[in-house]
């Protein structure tokens, strides 16, 4: 298996796309901030910002990890997705690769190497988002506040990232079973960002929607199983029935089944898949 | 496992893609040290076959054993094999360096040495750090020449190993599967359709045709059963009649055209002095892979 991750890793890293699919989360929030400095570097000498409670700004500098739960981050996300699994069909290569490694192991380091990027490259703009935010409150703007403690931002950013974890495995998990389906990346890209679009959607319209196929849906169990993780309580819903609220473990079943689902049909497929 | 048992066995390997039969029952076994070609028309089920072989494809029936294993229960057999299908297949967006290291990592071999001396073995010594999608069809072959012996394979299955290349580029392949064959003791299983290439590499060789086999034997009893004697004797016409006895055999113009061996040069030369038949000629006409190889697929209805 340590092999397979590592053949996975050097073959990624060196694909162009994972700069504007991976590498884009550190580099995009860092021209936001580098923005932000030369704007206030601009209003040198106007009032000092006015510091926001430890609190809010210990929030706030988790928000790359929210980011990455947005339609647009999942967007790029199950893009990575299809790249990974779809483009060995595009380029020909697994019959390079498959004679020498079982296929259920190849399967498996792809998902580990695509999460392990794209967790390097969240931990990366955390990272910085913490360094250009002290940054910023040298050149007048935001200053931080006093009274934050390592171990309180350590446990934002840890709750943060777990949720985002558990929503980029559901989106990979889009991405990879269309990738293998159609044996194409465009299509595997395409399917995997309607499927993030359609969970979004199925939200907006829940109260229409027949509430046990609604229940059944990865939407609310995402959102009531983050809000758990970054608030310690659950989400109400409403619905055409009523307004529902399930508890975490019922939350986490469900999305526990939907990334067993998509991940282990993906290798399930893959398994019995003829490569021509 | 013995030297004489067989490194590669195929048992009534059949492929059905819905109502169509790709391959249907093909049995070959290949020794230890040979050169196997597997010779076929276009659509005859040859890369089929390899690639139910290397697993890319599940059998409909049958098996394909490796060392006596069967590779479906046994996947493991493949690490002593070392293939190239369908011209090579590589990333393109890597270097050949690259491509090498990706393979090395998942055959858990990487060895940067042995890859740098096996590109410089297939002629991209200098063009070791290019990427692949700058390479030319042959420039990609040799490649996937080097990565197919990256594991130092045991069993070499090499399809089609010439396409793209030039003509001393098809000399340089002839000669490195004979070096892989007689000096370095490894069984190469040839896929190609270049008869005169087979025709000087290969100890045996099989024919399929329309998914099936038609034909197994060593390259010299086939070149063999293909040898002509060309007879002159007179009168001509009584000639024919003794030899059509034992022997198919025609008109040539003045001269008779016998379908028999070399060997039986005596045998044809006696039975014409006893009939009291003048012999003037006879010479034995060796033929060529390619016209044995053009009769066995005419007569199989390619």
């Amino acid at each position: 298996m340590m092999g397979a991750i590592q053949a996975e890793t050097l073959k990624l890293v060196r694909h162009r796309a994972i700069w504007g699919l991976v590498w884009i989360f550190p580099i995009g929030l860092t021209l936001i901030y580098l923005l932000g400095i030369v704007l206030g570097l601009g209003r040198h000498g106007a009032l000092p910002g006015v510091a926001e409670p430890p609190g809010a700004w210990i929030a706030n500098s988790t928000m790359v990890w929210k980011a990455a739960q947005s339609g647009p981050a999942r967007y790029l996300i199950a893009a990575f997705a299809a790249l990974a699994f779809g483009g060995e069909y595009g380029w020909n290569t697994w019959k390079l690769v498959v004679p020498h490694s079982r296929r259920w192991v190849l399967i498996g380091a792809k998902y580990a190497v695509v999460l392990g990027l794209l967790l390097v490259a969240l931990v990366l703009a955390a990272v910085l988002t913490l360094v250009f935010a002290t940054l910023v409150s040298f050149t007048g703007g935001e200053p931080v506040p006093a009274g934050i403690t390592p171990g309180d931002l350590m446990a934002a950013h840890a709750r943060a990232a777990l949720a985002t974890v558990v929503s980029t495995l559901l989106t990979v998990g889009y991405g990879s079973l269309a990738a293998i389906l159609l044996r194409s990346t465009m299509g595997g890209a395409i399917v995997g960002i309607a499927a993030v679009t359609v969970e979004g959607v199925a939200g907006a319209v829940a109260p229409i929607l027949n509430p046990m196929i609604f229940m059944a849906l990865p939407t609310y169990h995402l959102h009531n199983l983050t809000a758990f993780v970054l608030t310690g309580a659950g989400t109400p819903l409403m619905l055409r029935s009523g307004i529902v609220q399930e508890g975490w473990a019922i939350s986490l079943a469900w999305i526990g089944g939907w990334i067993a689902l998509l991940t282990g049909a993906t290798a399930a497929i893959f398994e019995r898949q003829d490569l021509n | 496992m013995s030297d004489t048992d067989p490194v590669l066995e195929l048992v009534d390997l059949t492929k059905r893609f819905g109502r169509q039969t790709a391959v249907q029952g093909v049995s070959l076994s290949v020794g230890r040290g040979e050169v196997y070609g597997f010779l076929g028309p276009n659509g005859a089920g040859k890369s089929t076959t390899i690639r139910m072989l290397l697993r890319l494809i599940r059998p409909s029936g049958g098996q394909a054993r490796l060392w006596g294993q069967d590779v479906a229960a046994h996947p493991g057999q493949l690490a002593r094999v070392g293939s190239l299908v369908d011209g090579g297949t590589l990333y393109p967006f890597l270097t050949a360096r690259q491509n090498l290291a990706v393979l090395g990592a998942v055959i858990g071999r990487r060895d940067p040495a042995r890859a740098d001396a096996l590109l410089d073995q297939v002629g991209l010594g200098g063009a070791m750090d290019k990427r692949v999608k700058s390479f030319s069809t042959g420039m990609k072959q040799r490649l996937g020449v080097a990565a197919a012996l990256l594991n130092d394979p045991e069993l070499v299955i090499l399809d089609e190993p010439s396409n793209g290349l030039d003509v001393s580029g098809i000399g340089e392949m002839r000669a490195l599967i004979r070096r892989l064959a007689r000096d370095e003791g490894r069984t190469v299983f040839l896929c190609s359709h270049l008869l005169h290439e087979v025709e000087q590499v290969c100890d045996r060789v099989a024919i399929v045709s329309k998914g099936a086999m038609v034909r197994e034997a060593s390259m010299a009893d086939l070149l063999e059963r293909q040898d002509g004697v060309r007879v002159e004797a007179d009168p001509p016409e009584t000639a024919l009649s003794i030899l059509s006895r034992r022997w198919p055999a025609r008109r040539d113009g003045a001269a008779l055209v016998v379908e028999a061996r070399r060997a039986d040069a005596p045998a044809i030369v006696a039975a014409l002095v006893e009939g009291g038949v003048q012999v003037f000629h006879i010479a034995v006409e060796r033929r060529s892979l390619e016209d044995a190889y053009l009769s066995i697929t005419e007569g199989a209805g390619a």
